[in-house]
């Protein structure tokens, strides 16, 4: 039987836009008393539905606020959805704003750690990976300086070596691959084109049609956090490719 | 049990797998010793087992060609299905031990020493004397066709036909099945298979016939969810095609209206043999039509035949033909229906065709049950459903197990981050935390001795136990304040548990409390402070001080993450905590006046004066105790409900 390894269905991501952001207790009690508290809802996904199969790799087109990234990081799990409900089936490397989060303090090595550990490897496999992970990044001579010294270069470099230590059923990728400089670049590409060979399915948003004509062989196309498009890679960009091209203002 | 011996090739199994996981009861009996059937009829050869234990590598081999043991263990299991394959015999051939006679595996004859020990008489095979070895394995062959009908009247022997690799066999293959099918085709006992088809078709029918009282509820019709595409289902066209969705397979019609010239399309179960005791049958299955106007109200959307062998199906000759017609059912337009149909078979063979002279577009079978007697259960029921769940379940332990441990090893990082980051770039280090406590004793006994401490001796041993599990709480409550805010960055980018944080500040105040504790059992002992039985009991007051952390810790996480102030004003809270605890003054005054309430409501008071009582020598007071006790666990039941229900939308606002 053929089983979707991701299926999405009727997403909906709602979130809370208050006209002025309150983030102290001091404002809440004081609005509250004068009833000013206010906000607005804002659809950020609707009724967004697909499956996906083993080895079928997806790219996500859409104008900047279509709701790429929130599908993304639907997708990933770091947020929950309002309604609908997002069902994977195998593990998830994402590759979403690769350097953020780690520890500035810490060195590089320590940060593998504690970076694999919230990626939910094991102990045992960082260990084993570790070298491999270092000699991905190239880091080896900066390895115990704290993160805090890293150009924002060094620091994606570790977290896609980092992030690409598994070999996933999932890989979430935002615009990843302009990482680094040009050799890391290329040597980062080929790395998610082996693990495509192997068969892992891929998500990958990116304004540039062609990075996702060369990656994917199906996309989407979200306006307003609809899906008005999906189908064969070219030509759903072609569509793509008529949408942005009207003029905008009517 | 339904039982299947197979002997032949480990290879047999493969060849003969069965397209269902429905039958859950059959169970196999293996032996891929590749035993000629000449070696398996042969007498038993005396041999010394204890000498064959100790130094023999092919002991299964040996204690199998010289014991013989394959016929006493048939007759004792008495299996439904015996499968054959003739391997061994056509490859092999066999050599002669005394009178007796053992299946010429020559890889293992030459290595084996304790074989060399044995005079060996004579090599046959087909290659070498033909037709002395055809005479003899024919004799034999005939002798194991009589031991199955007199010992085993319940077995069937199936002799599989299929082809082998090895070229240079299959002529004597022919010869083999010639004789076997000259003199045995009109016994019912022996059946020949040529694919994997033939095989599933006889066990099938074999096990619906023996076990229908005992499984009465089993789907007759094998392969019914199309798990396995079309095995088992006949004349099928490229217009139909799977359709999967996440629980089930349907068939899905696709009619190609280009084509109406061409005979349509029809897909026919494999035959289903009539039980002879009970005629009564039940259909049932699900359809879907999604526009019900193409469909004409006479189009039959299912259909029974029943036929008197199962060779000239083709021709239509069939007995007893049923049809459902649209029109009988309330077939409702783009959903899902289940329909079922009670029917008398006659003949002996029934078949069921979900399909046929249909014009319409996108209809969708699934669910196609055929069962005894007059009441359809449900399709999920199946054993085959319960086999997944019952996998998952136990992935799910296995599972379990494995995320505590990948959680705690994620606690273990956040802690010793916690701990190398206060650490790093300190001169002093851990000594820090030791010192810490010890120099705000000195500092406080210094000023208020004379002024609090009535001049009490061990006045710095109070200030210091005091000082102890109010900073444990203070600062675990403090930094779970903050906790969930300072790891935004991460949490936005990685699917963590958060609940991961506070607890990783308790954990961290923890180990560090441990340290300080360290330090006080010094202070205590250099101060006279000697402990007592009652030392032990202090584990309560310090439990009971864990739990109020951590719950009023996962209450302040929440509220921390949505209001940024939180943090300065639960520091002044702590701070006004902190004269409302007794840490540098007796507390025996501010009790006996009216103003008690103050710290006898006070569940870090209660804490801190039990844990004074324990160091001091004496019995907590146990009102304190179950006070203090109701309120951490009050607050972590808080706690834990409010977190829950706020973490999933605190992402939004950190």
């Amino acid at each position: 039987m053929r089983k979707p390894i991701i299926k999405v269905d009727s997403l909906e991501m709602k979130y809370k836009i208050s006209e002025i952001k309150i983030d102290n207790l001091k404002d809440y009690f004081i609005k509250k008393i004068r009833k000013e508290s206010k906000y607005t809802t804002f659809l950020a996904l609707k009724n967004v539905s697909f499956e996906l199969y083993k080895g079928e790799r997806l790219g996500v087109l859409g104008i900047n606020g279509a709701g790429k990234s929130t599908l993304l990081k639907l997708i990933a799990g770091v947020y929950s959805p309002t309604n609908g409900y997002v069902l994977t089936n195998g593990t998830i490397a994402p590759l979403l704003e690769l350097g953020a989060g780690f520890e500035p303090q810490y060195t590089g090595r320590e940060n593998i750690f504690l970076y694999g550990a919230l990626l939910g490897y094991s102990k045992k496999f960082i260990e084993k990976k570790y070298n491999e992970i270092v000699e991905f990044s190239e880091l080896e001579k900066f390895i115990d300086v704290p993160i805090k010294n890293y150009s924002t270069g060094m620091k994606s470099k570790l977290g896609f070596s980092v992030a690409t230590a598994v070999n996933p059923d999932i890989l979430v990728l935002d615009e990843v691959l302009s990482v680094g400089d040009s050799r890391f670049r290329k040597k980062s590409k080929n790395k998610i084109m082996s693990m495509m060979k192997n068969g892992t399915t891929v998500i990958f948003v990116s304004h540039s049609t062609s990075h996702i004509r060369d990656i994917c062989n199906r996309a989407i196309i979200l306006d307003n956090g609809e899906i008005i498009a999906d189908g064969e890679v070219n030509n759903v960009i072609e569509i793509y490719n008529e949408i942005i091209s009207k003029p905008i203002g009517i | 049990m339904y039982t299947i011996s197979i002997i032949g090739d480990i290879f047999l199994k493969e060849k003969i797998k069965l397209y269902t996981d429905d039958f859950n009861y059959i169970e196999f009996q293996s032996f891929y010793y590749q035993s000629s059937i000449i070696s398996i009829m042969s007498s038993p050869i005396y041999y010394n087992l204890g000498e064959l234990k100790k130094n023999e590598n092919n002991y299964d081999f040996i204690y199998n060609e010289f014991g013989k043991p394959i016929v006493d263990t048939l007759n004792q299991t008495c299996p439904d299905i015996i499968v054959l394959d003739l391997f061994a015999d056509l490859f092999y051939g066999v050599t002669q031990i005394s009178n007796s006679y053992i299946t010429n595996n020559k890889n293992i004859i030459n290595s084996s020493n304790f074989i060399k020990k044995f005079e060996r008489k004579k090599d046959l095979s087909f290659y070498k004397n033909k037709k002395k070895y055809f005479d003899l394995w024919c004799e034999k062959f005939d002798f194991f066709i009589k031991f199955i009908k007199e010992k085993l009247p319940s077995s069937k022997l199936i002799i599989d036909f299929m082809k082998f690799n090895e070229n240079k066999i299959d002529k004597y293959k022919k010869i083999i099945e010639k004789y076997i099918f000259n003199k045995y085709t009109n016994d019912k006992i022996i059946s020949f298979i040529n694919n994997k088809d033939e095989f599933n078709k006889i066990i099938i029918n074999d096990i619906n016939n023996k076990m229908e009282n005992e499984f009465n509820k089993i789907n007759l019709v094998p392969n019914s969810d199309f798990s396995y595409e079309f095995a088992m289902w006949e004349n099928f066209d490229s217009r139909f095609f799977l359709k999967t969705n996440d629980l089930e397979t349907s068939l899905s019609i696709k009619w190609n209206q280009e084509d109406e010239n061409e005979k349509r399309p029809q897909l026919w179960s494999y035959p289903i043999e009539i039980s002879k005791k009970n005629k009564i049958y039940t259909l049932s299955f699900e359809i879907y039509i999604k526009n019900i106007s193409e469909l004409d109200s006479n189009d039959i959307i299912f259909c029974i035949r029943m036929f008197d062998d199962n060779i000239n199906w083709k021709n239509r000759k069939c007995i007893k033909s049923i049809n459902i017609r649209a029109k009988d059912y309330e077939v409702v337009n783009d959903s899902k229906i289940r329909i079922t149909h009670t029917f008398e078979a006659e003949g002996k063979y029934i078949r069921v065709a979900p399909f046929i002279f249909i014009r319409a577009e996108n209809i969708e079978w699934s669910n196609i049950k055929l069962e005894h007697n007059y009441e359809a259960t449900n399709y999920d029921t199946c054993n085959n459903d319960k086999k997944i769940e019952n996998n998952s379940l136990y992935e799910d332990k296995e599972n379990l197990n494995k995320k505590i441990n990948k959680q705690c090893f994620v606690l273990k990082e956040l802690v010793k981050k916690s701990l190398k980051l206060k650490y790093r770039n300190s001169y002093l280090g851990v000594l820090w935390s030791l010192l810490e406590p010890l120099l705000m004793m000195f500092v406080l006994s210094f000023i208020f001795k004379e002024l609090l401490g009535r001049g009490i001796k061990t006045f710095p041993v109070h200030i210091y136990s005091g000082r102890l599990l109010y900073d444990l709480f203070s600062k675990t409550t403090k930094e779970c304040t903050k906790s969930l805010r300072s790891n935004a960055t991460i949490m936005k980018k990685v699917r963590v548990k958060k609940y991961l944080y506070p607890l990783s500040s308790l954990g961290f105040n923890f180990v560090v409390f441990l340290l300080s504790l360290l330090m006080f059992i010094v202070v205590c002992l250099v101060m006279g402070v000697y402990p007592t039985k009652y030392v032990i009991l202090s584990f309560v007051p310090l439990t009971i001080l864990f739990l109020t952390s951590l719950g009023i810790g996962l209450i302040l996480s929440i509220i921390g993450a949505y209001f940024k102030d939180t943090e300065y004003l639960w520091n002044i809270i702590t701070m006004i905590l902190s004269y409302m605890c007794a840490i540098f003054y007796y507390p025996e005054k501010i009790l006996s006046t009216s103003k008690a309430f103050i710290l006898k409501y006070n569940p870090i008071f209660c804490i801190i004066n039990s844990f004074r009582s324990c160091v001091f020598g004496e019995m907590f007071n146990i009102n304190e105790m179950i006070y203090s006790g109701f309120i951490s666990i009050t607050v972590i039941i808080i706690g834990v409900i409010l977190f829950k229900k706020h973490e999933r939308n605190i992402i939004f606002y950190i």
